[in-house]
């Protein structure tokens, strides 16, 4: 009987029931439907469970495999550990969009089939705006709702071309024209927020409340790597998507001066390793792949969760803020800084064992590109997570004071942080439970050397050239200022300064010019030596003494 | 003139990079490509990456700086 039932449904359930309740009844609700979600996802068994049938479709709600285990795990640790970290938020939108959001994300995981996995990619895209738009910052919420309109169409559009001949399989993809595979993959990649879709992740993500952005690190982005690992495994393009992905990630996440957007820069930064890997496309890759999902899913969360905190002292979570509160708020630090730390690949983190398992799939199947590009990527990341927030951390007392968060909101920001840490210390206890992966060796002694070079290296190069620390700005470019900025004021910042340069050299000639002809005005004007009549008595004068001058030499 | 914990951070990592270049010829390693398994690979590896990276960043940087926090 349990195969039949969804880990979505509690979760959906319990966003009907927010609605409706209020106070402590919706919190028990909450938490009791996220409990639910991940004790069936850990219970449910490796087979297909419930089948309905929907305007003539067999719809399979319910499908297990490791995979979606693994990614269904994640985000049911996300929700749970996320509901009980908002149970300080008042805004009971918030709450209902957040179980509606997790309910979907866990739909789309378990879904059996290509309708059902496209109804829930929609609920996914209307859970998750409203969530962002819960924050107050509705322009945003404006923006992102119209790009996840468009992705839904794009799949909704490429689900329907793939199962025009009445087959709603996944395998039908596979089998599936150019087009319907074209609209899918695309309708993917937008919410995966590769590049160069990328810019709506950075733009809204930011803008949530400091409990929504947790939800929102967790679940969409990922949600379409598995989708992309179920429908376009070994896709190559993937390859060429993720590593663009991963340099736009590291560029932004290099330049930005806000916390809470260089954590969304490192979603997409991360995202894009993990499109790497699904192009690669071997069982070891894509293991790896959905490894570096759930890892990165639990460490993000409780990142987001930290910087939630620091939303709360200044409402805005400029680099380096922690460093006035580090005192007063040294839990909410220390998980900032584990987080940094695993999201760099650090030794004895969950970081360290995905980024293992990834460079060992891409190693065996001899894919140097993206294997190297991997290994640079964690220098990368340990510049813009690491060194970088430190050298610019600010100093002196914080404006305010500020004391860590309530204990409901501390307690899930620890456990992640303690299970970030676990799977750092007892890689095998997770590994051992992903078919494939068990035989990967991570703390070995070259492995735990070889990643501390690359991260030891890259941060003595930054200290040695810290003359280059970039200063970058709190808001960055990104191809969204195309149509945000008017095109007018593009052209005139593109034109500005060539025609201030023509200016100043016009100005240049006009006064070169100038100067001679007051030259000439001095010499030969009315008043010049040259040029100004003289007096007659004078020329009288002169000619008196030429006539003069004349007469005695003709009688001489 | 350079802070003084500054100084000190870049000889303490320049002390921890010897180590690692020690260590490293010390470990069997176990390449995919060939060039992976030579000691001294991952810091230079490291180096030049990190390199690149900030170069790159320091350019892009120039041309997508936008300005304060977006309260749009």
């Amino acid at each position: 009987m349990i195969e039949a039932v969804s880990p979505a449904l509690p979760l959906l359930l319990g966003a009907a029931l927010a609605v409706l309740l209020r106070g402590r009844a919706r919190d028990a609700v909450s938490v009791a439907a996220a409990v639910a979600a991940l004790g069936l996802v850990l219970l449910l068994p490796d087979r297909e469970g419930g089948r309905i049938g929907w305007l003539g479709f067999r719809l399979v709600t319910v499908a297990v495999d490791p995979a979606a285990r693994l990614f269904g795990a994640a985000f049911a640790i996300a929700a749970l550990a996320g509901i009980v970290h908002a149970l300080a938020q008042r805004n009971p939108l918030e709450r209902a969009a957040a179980l509606l959001y997790a309910g979907a994300a866990l739909g789309i995981v378990f879904a059996g089939d290509l309708v059902t996995f496209t109804i829930f990619f929609e609920l996914l895209a209307v859970g998750s705006t409203l969530v962002v738009w819960s924050g107050g910052r509705r322009a945003a919420a404006l923006r992102y709702a119209a790009v996840h309109a468009f992705a839904g169409a794009l799949l909704i559009a490429g689900a329907a071309a793939a199962s025009a001949g009445g087959v709603t399989t996944f395998a039908a993809v596979a089998e599936a024209g150019p087009l319907a595979r074209g609209l899918l993959l695309a309708g993917l990649l937008v919410n995966a927020g590769a590049f160069p879709f990328s810019f709506w992740v950075a733009d809204a993500y930011p803008k949530a409340s400091w409990s929504g952005a947790v939800f929102l690190s967790a679940f969409t982005t990922k949600a379409a790597v598995y989708g992309l690992i179920r429908l376009f495994p070994g896709e190559s393009a993937l390859v060429v998507f993720g590593a663009a992905t991963v340099v736009y990630g590291a560029i932004y996440a290099l330049n930005t001066r806000d916390l809470r957007a260089l954590l969304s820069y490192s979603i997409v930064g991360q995202v894009g390793i993990m499109l790497m890997a699904v192009g690669t496309g071997s069982a070891l890759a894509l293991a790896a792949a959905a490894l570096h999902a759930f890892a990165h899913v639990v460490y993000k969360a409780m990142m987001m969760m930290a910087a939630g905190g620091l939303v709360d002292a200044q409402g805005r979570t400029p680099l380096g803020a922690i460093g006035p509160f580090r005192r007063s708020m040294p839990v909410t630090a220390l998980v900032l800084a584990i987080g940094a730390l695993a999201l760099s690949g650090l030794p004895l983190t969950a970081g360290f064992v995905s980024k293992s398992a990834l460079s060992a799939a891409l190693g065996k199947e001899g894919a140097a590109f993206a294997w190297f590009l991997l290994t640079a990527s964690s220098a990368a990341t340990f510049l813009y997570a690491v060194c970088r927030p430190l050298l610019l951390i600010e100093t002196g007392a914080a404006a305010r004071p500020l004391a860590d968060p309530s204990p409901s909101r501390l307690a899930p920001m620890v456990l992640l942080a303690a299970l970030t840490l676990a799977i750092g210390f007892v890689p095998a206890a997770l590994l051992g439970r992903i078919p494939g992966t068990g035989a990967i060796a991570v703390l070995t002694p070259d492995h735990i050397v070889f990643q501390l070079a690359v991260l030891a290296a890259a941060a003595l190069v930054l200290l040695l050239a810290r003359a280059v620390i970039l200063p970058g700005a709190a808001t960055l470019h990104d191809i969204d200022s195309l149509w945000r900025t008017p095109l007018w004021r593009v052209v005139a910042r593109w034109l500005g300064r060539p025609v201030a340069t023509y200016g100043r050299a016009r100005a240049g000639v006009v006064a070169v010019l100038r100067n001679a002809l007051a030259g000439l005005e001095r010499q030969h004007g009315p008043q010049g030596a040259l040029g100004r009549n003289w007096p007659t008595g004078s020329m009288a004068l002169s000619a008196a003494i030429l006539l003069g001058a004349t007469l005695l030499l003709a009688y001489i | 003139m350079i802070p003084a914990i500054l100084r000190r951070a870049v000889l303490v990592l320049a002390a921890v990079v010897a180590l690692l270049l020690g260590a490293d010829f010390l470990v069997a390693h176990h390449p995919y490509f060939g060039i992976d398994g030579l000691p001294g690979f991952a810091l230079a590896f490291g180096g030049l990456a990190a390199l690149a990276t900030l170069a790159l960043g320091a350019a892009a940087g120039r041309l997508i700086a936008r300005g304060a926090f977006d309260d749009d």
